[in-house]
């Protein structure tokens, strides 16, 4: 794994990344992607692209043929990459941890004078 | 005892030749006699068939089957007629079908059921056209140009009989033409109320509406020059797959209005990525410019246009307060050129 910085984990980016690595060797396009992420459509755009620059993830284009035998315009398929899936999981393994700390602290029980 | 031996002498050569001629002779005659018996059968027969061809030209006088054979020709060369007109009908009906697909589906189904009863009578017609041949006078009927034919006593008969077998095989290959327009109107006109009736799962040609349209060609004008084409065919076909789930045109602006609020975020990653830098760290300048399409694209489309049109009237409001103040802003110079020149007039009152 490269030690390129990972992008800020935001809620939707860490929905993104978790759609993605759920079937981490199938390509998805966008209004796929927000349907299983459960996020607004028109919401994933910026993150695709941000996990696009930093080689997360890989995009290409749906076949003509395909597309024309389908019936509809041609897709943009996403998928992450070998390395982008294994950073992924630590990032959101650490977003994780980060999250069940903050809840232990949030439920430690308030210490009061004797 | 040479007395008996002469009397019970052995038959001569001479002897055996004779009895022999005689036998063969014999042979001969029921052989001749077996021959004439074949051709007195086949005189007979001869005779016999004699006989059924003067039957048949006696019948052939009296002309029943010519009768026959004209009324069949007359009433195939009318069912002929109809047939093609039929033809131009169907023609007529499935351009019809063609044409008007797109029509009210009321008023395809109704030419669509007239164009169906025309082709169940004509198919009725020519079952029945053909049926002469196989109804209860075709055995006489057949019978007789049969013979007719065979026998060559009537020309005009054999030629007649031709003139309906032909008739025959075009009423066959018409009915073979129109049991093809009638599949062909099955599978256009009278499917289409079919199919307007059925449940609409999906739209059959989704459509985006043109304001999102505008929308998203002005969102992927916003981004670099280079990565305009791609983002815009992806960002339509956003639309389309919305449009394609039976999202309206609600949806699809609503869609549309978030793609454009997050274009300077879209914009920062692919400039960033060109320049290889990490899109996730942005600068507190761009910080503040992504903070308000951010907030604004986590609210309802309400929201948005609400919050729109309260930009907008604050702009015009601010418009209003600067144009305002330019006059305000004269009208004090004026207040104060006023001013000086009566405080002028209070110093030097002499002048006045």
């Amino acid at each position: 794994v490269s030690k390129q910085p990972g992008p800020r984990l935001t809620l939707s980016t860490e929905l993104v990344l978790r759609t993605l690595l759920e079937k981490p060797t199938e390509e998805m396009y966008g209004q796929q992607i927000c349907t299983a992420a459960g996020l607004p459509s028109g919401t994933i755009h910026p993150i695709l692209a941000r996990l696009e620059g930093m080689h997360w993830a890989v995009s290409r284009w749906e076949d003509d043929a395909t597309a024309h035998a389908e019936g509809h315009p041609r897709r943009r398929y996403y998928r992450l990459t070998e390395d982008g899936a294994e950073r992924a999981r630590i990032a959101l393994a650490q977003v994780t941890k980060r999250a069940s700390t903050l809840a232990r602290l949030r439920t430690r029980p308030q210490g009061g004078m004797a | 005892m040479n007395a008996k031996r002469k009397k019970t002498r052995q038959p001569s050569v001479l002897d055996l030749a004779r009895a022999l001629e005689n036998e063969l002779a014999s042979v001969s005659v029921r052989a001749h006699a077996r021959d004439l018996a074949r051709e007195f059968g086949v005189a007979r027969d001869l005779d016999g068939a004699r006989d059924l061809a003067g039957d048949i030209v006696e019948a052939l006088r009296n002309n029943p089957a010519s009768d026959i054979a004209g009324d069949l020709t007359r009433g195939l060369c009318r069912d002929l007629t109809g047939i093609r007109e039929f033809t131009r009908e169907f023609h007529r009906a499935a351009a019809l079908a063609h044409a008007h697909k797109r029509m009210d589906d009321r008023r395809l189904a109704r030419s669509g059921n007239r164009a169906a009863d025309r082709v169940r009578s004509f198919l009725r017609d020519l079952f029945l056209a053909q049926n002469p041949l196989h109804g209860p006078h075709a055995a006489s009927v057949t019978e007789h140009a049969d013979a007719d034919y065979s026998t060559s006593a009537s020309e005009d008969n054999a030629r007649a009989y031709d003139r309906a077998r032909s008739l025959i095989g075009d009423l066959i290959s018409a009915q073979s033409n129109a049991e093809n327009l009638d599949r062909l109107l099955n599978g256009t006109a009278w499917d289409a109320p079919r199919r307007a009736r059925q449940p609409r799962d999906r739209p059959q040609m989704p459509r985006i509406a043109q304001s999102t349209g505008l929308i998203v060609t002005a969102a992927a004008r916003l981004l670099p020059r280079a990565d305009q084409l791609r983002w815009f065919e992806e960002l339509y076909c956003n639309l389309w797959d919305i449009s394609y789930d039976g999202g309206g045109r609600r949806e699809q602006l609503s869609c549309a209005l978030r793609e454009l609020l997050r274009v300077p975020q879209l914009r920062y990653a692919l400039l960033a990525q060109r320049r290889g830098e990490n899109a996730s760290a942005p600068g507190t300048g761009n910080l503040a410019v992504l903070a308000a399409p951010l907030i604004l694209g986590s609210l309802s489309w309400f929201t948005v246009t609400g919050a729109a049109l309260v930009v907008l009237v604050g702009i015009g409001a601010f418009c209003w307060v600067i144009a305002d103040a330019a006059r305000s802003a004269r009208l004090a110079t004026l207040i104060r050129a006023v001013g000086r020149r009566s405080d002028r007039l209070k110093d030097h009152p002499r002048q006045r």
